[in-house]
């Protein structure tokens, strides 16, 4: 499990609101209050903001449904982040960053939907009895019965063929074909 | 997500039935296989290299083949026309199941890329399809170039320039630090 936490403890972590002095990053001086500076000099509209802690939120919407961390405490550390974003960075606002980007994964957004189980498994299966000259769009090598992992075809519906071992573990992550985004029911299709 | 499991190799010892196996045949979530990723990252270096197209490359760095160092030129006829822009993208262990980070290292001004060099772009994110490479990615960045999404920005201040192009390739020029380093 990872776990987040400012190197000096729960001050960094705090969430600063409009005008909130902040002590460690570097800011520009002029910078008026309630806004947040753009490093360059510009104020960053409201509109901005939200749409940083939107950002925030559905990172932290991974986050948590991968480890159990403590959401208030998360929140409060990405949204201090996204803002320095905005704002004139150092060396160690960069190494921070570093850091922080490291632990999240997902960049961001929403996370993708894997098939559902019966319908991976309902996938036509094949093992090739001779080499195939083509290429799977994948892993891009080719089908070779001599290779345990690159002998079984999978057919999709949409006709569209892949290594047995890539296309599951593609499917385990998103359900759509990785060619053409033909859609495999999901979890919790009805078809389940 | 990634679990990283030690890896497994061509030379696990071979348990299938010379039949097929109808039921067992949803192989389990496999560990992360460093050996493929290389792989993968190799065909793609060397697909690139011949592929020759113009106004984009990219290598991996010295020491580490999971790191790239990329460039893209801006397409002519665009107010980043003459410009090139650096990238680094790194890849993932479980690449290409999850997208590379893409960022760039030239300052950028442009409505999908912030000031930090992350870029907002679907392909990179939510839409990434494990049959994209860094090919596809350079091109599709560099038309994100030429063609942003101003509905929902990451820097306000160039989606609104947008529209009036000759204001928006000075603020492209002033931006513009083309890297020494
Ligand atoms: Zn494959
Ligand atoms: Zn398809």
């Amino acid at each position: 499990m990872k776990k987040i936490e400012g190197e000096n403890g729960s001050e960094e972590g705090e969430i600063k609101r409009e005008g909130g002095e902040r002590k460690r990053w570097n800011r520009k001086p002029e910078r008026a209050q309630g806004s947040l500076s753009l490093g360059i000099g510009e104020a960053r509209s409201f509109y901005e903001v939200k749409h940083l802690q939107q950002c925030v939120k559905d990172e932290l919407i991974d986050l948590s449904d991968n480890n159990n961390l403590d959401h208030d405490y998360v929140y409060g550390f990405r949204i201090e982040t996204c803002v320095d974003r905005y704002m004139e960075y150092d060396e160690e606002v960069m190494m921070r960053a570093a850091v922080e980007q490291s632990l999240f994964e997902n960049g961001g957004g929403r996370r993708p939907t894997p098939a559902n189980e019966a319908a991976i498994k309902g996938l036509e299966r094949l093992m090739i009895k001779d080499n195939e000259d083509t290429n799977c769009s994948i892993c891009l090598e080719e089908f070779d019965v001599n290779k345990e992992e690159k002998r079984f075809k999978v057919t999709m519906p949409c006709k569209h063929e892949f290594h047995e071992s890539c296309i599951i573990q593609w499917l385990h992550t998103n359900h759509v074909c990785p060619l053409c985004r033909y859609q495999l029911p999901v979890m919790g299709d009805s078809k389940e | 997500m990634s679990t990283i499991n030690g890896s497994y190799s061509d030379n696990t010892p071979s348990t299938t039935p010379a039949g097929l196996p109808a039921k067992q045949n949803v192989a389990p979530v496999k560990a992360v296989d460093t050996q493929s990723v290389l792989k993968r990252l190799q065909s793609e270096l060397m697909s690139l290299m011949m592929s020759g197209d113009p106004g984009i490359s990219a290598f991996p760095e010295e020491d580490n083949i999971f790191n790239w160092k990329g460039t893209i030129h801006g397409s002519n006829e665009t107010v980043f026309e003459g410009t090139e822009y650096k990238l680094a993208l790194s890849f993932p262990a479980d690449y290409p199941f999850k997208p590379p980070k893409v960022k760039f290292e030239t300052g950028c001004f442009h409505p999908n890329v912030d000031v930090f060099g992350n870029i907002c772009l679907d392909i990179l994110q939510d839409k990434w399809s494990s049959a994209y490479d860094v090919r596809t990615i350079l091109l599709s960045i560099q038309s994100l170039l030429g063609e942003p999404n101003t509905s929902s920005p990451l820097n306000t201040q160039a989606a609104a320039l947008w529209s009036n192009q000759e204001e928006y390739r000075k603020m492209v020029e002033k931006h513009y630090k083309p890297s020494t380093a």
